[in-house]
């Protein structure tokens, strides 16, 4: 099976909305895009990469996708390369083919049935960053078999949250956490089978 | 007093009716009981640690009623740190609505809170302890009146309820203290209130809020 791993940096609150940058998501007027760039350091960014190297592909919703694809192509370095690398599964119904990033491909049919499907198949894990809309429709279908949560010292008090009512109740274990020197704390939790026991 | 608040949350931050499934079912919430896979040994112990720090309490009238039901009422356990902390220690309670709690060791704080708080704060030394009582625990935040922020994040995400943190509200910096990974898979967070955040460097005051 190939696992489906949710992987974002939350606040306190639970808030996902344009960790990096002030312009990343200005939807419903949030003023507090980059809150993680005080917190950003060698620490979280070789945390963040060892988190990602059972990584087989990702799974982006288009937002994340193009923003993705924006950003780090520009930034280039090691992120550039990695991304580049890693076959990309993207959820949109208004893009079409050929996609402008290597190994991209659009994720076809509907998206909870393509990825049970891709889930079902033997693998490395398929990776999810930001993709907000595509993970808590996950949530909902119980798709998702893990986290990985950068979680940092704030509260923000406005803003998309990561988990919206609606989703679970679902429950999991907590696998490894690790902090940080600013206070992040790298909290890795895995699905249990059979949902909550209460 | 320093102030102290112990906030028992899901993963997805609500912090309604961990205990029990009727302890709060305000809201047609339906999922009352959410935490109580996790108290393991271990984790009890850790729970009772805070409890025994406790000089004294103050709570919410919803949270003061749900403890004096069960913790107040029942039989001493013997050697229970958060039964002999509830019901040996003083527990203020903050409402307008109190009258005659039947509570041992109870006072009613009345009228402006977060200038009763202060005063006790000021008058004595040790820890004064909040549990539950997420209303209250706001207001506190709102009047930098907490020292000490400490979360038990309980490793299940429960999808409705009331959370500790509103969508709306203000937003706080906090300085990470220490956490606590439990076998339990609760996660202890401690934390000190400090200031407003900065974005990206751009100070709060640029933006205008």
């Amino acid at each position: 099976m190939s696992k489906i791993v949710v992987f974002n940096s939350v606040t306190l609150d639970g808030v996902m909305q344009a960790p990096g940058r002030p312009d990343e998501d200005r939807r419903g007027g949030f003023k507090h895009g980059g809150w993680s760039v005080p917190y950003a350091n060698e620490e979280s960014g070789k945390l963040a990469a060892e988190g990602m190297q059972s990584t087989g592909a990702m799974l982006l919703g288009r937002r994340t996708y193009e923003d993705l694809l924006t950003h780090w192509d520009k930034a280039g370095g090691p992120y550039k390369e990695m991304l580049n690398g890693t076959p990309k599964y993207v959820v949109s119904t208004t893009l079409k083919e050929p996609l402008p990033w290597p190994n991209s491909s659009l994720l076809e049919g509907e998206l909870t049935k393509a990825v049970a499907s891709l889930r079902r198949k033997d693998g490395k894990d398929i990776l999810i960053l930001g993709s907000g809309k595509v993970v808590r429709k996950l949530l909902e279908k119980k798709l998702v078999d893990g986290l990985i949560l950068l979680i940092h010292p704030l509260v923000l008090g406005d803003g998309q949250r990561l988990f919206d009512d609606g989703v679970g109740p679902a429950a999991f274990e907590l696998a490894e956490t690790k902090t940080t020197s600013t206070g992040v704390i790298v909290a890795t939790y895995r699905r249990t089978r059979g949902g909550p026991k209460a | 007093m320093k102030l102290t608040t112990t906030t028992f949350v899901s993963l997805d931050g609500v912090m309604q009716g961990v205990g029990a499934p009727d302890e709060d079912r305000r809201g047609g919430f339906e999922r009352g009981g959410w935490g109580t896979p996790y108290f393991d040994d271990v984790t009890e112990a850790a729970i009772g640690q805070i409890y025994e720090r406790a000089d004294a309490f103050l709570l919410g009238r919803t949270t003061y009623e749900i403890f004096a039901a069960s913790w107040g009422t029942m039989e001493d356990p013997g050697g229970n740190p958060i039964y002999d902390a509830l019901n040996h220690r003083t527990k203020y309670v903050a409402s307008t609505s109190l009258a005659d709690p039947d509570w041992a060791n109870t006072t009613v704080l009345h009228g402006d809170i977060p200038a009763a708080v202060r005063e006790l704060k000021a008058k004595a030394d040790g820890e004064l302890q909040v549990h539950g009582s997420g209303k209250l625990i706001r207001s506190l935040f709102d009047a930098d009146l907490v020292d000490e922020v400490t979360l038990l994040t309980f490793p299940v995400v429960v999808g409705q309820g009331s959370r500790l943190f509103p969508e709306t509200g203000p937003d706080k910096a906090l300085e990470w203290l220490e956490s606590r990974a439990l076998p339990s898979g609760v996660m202890m967070q401690n934390y000190r209130p400090a200031g407003r955040p900065t974005y990206a460097g751009v100070p709060t005051a640029a933006l205008g809020r």
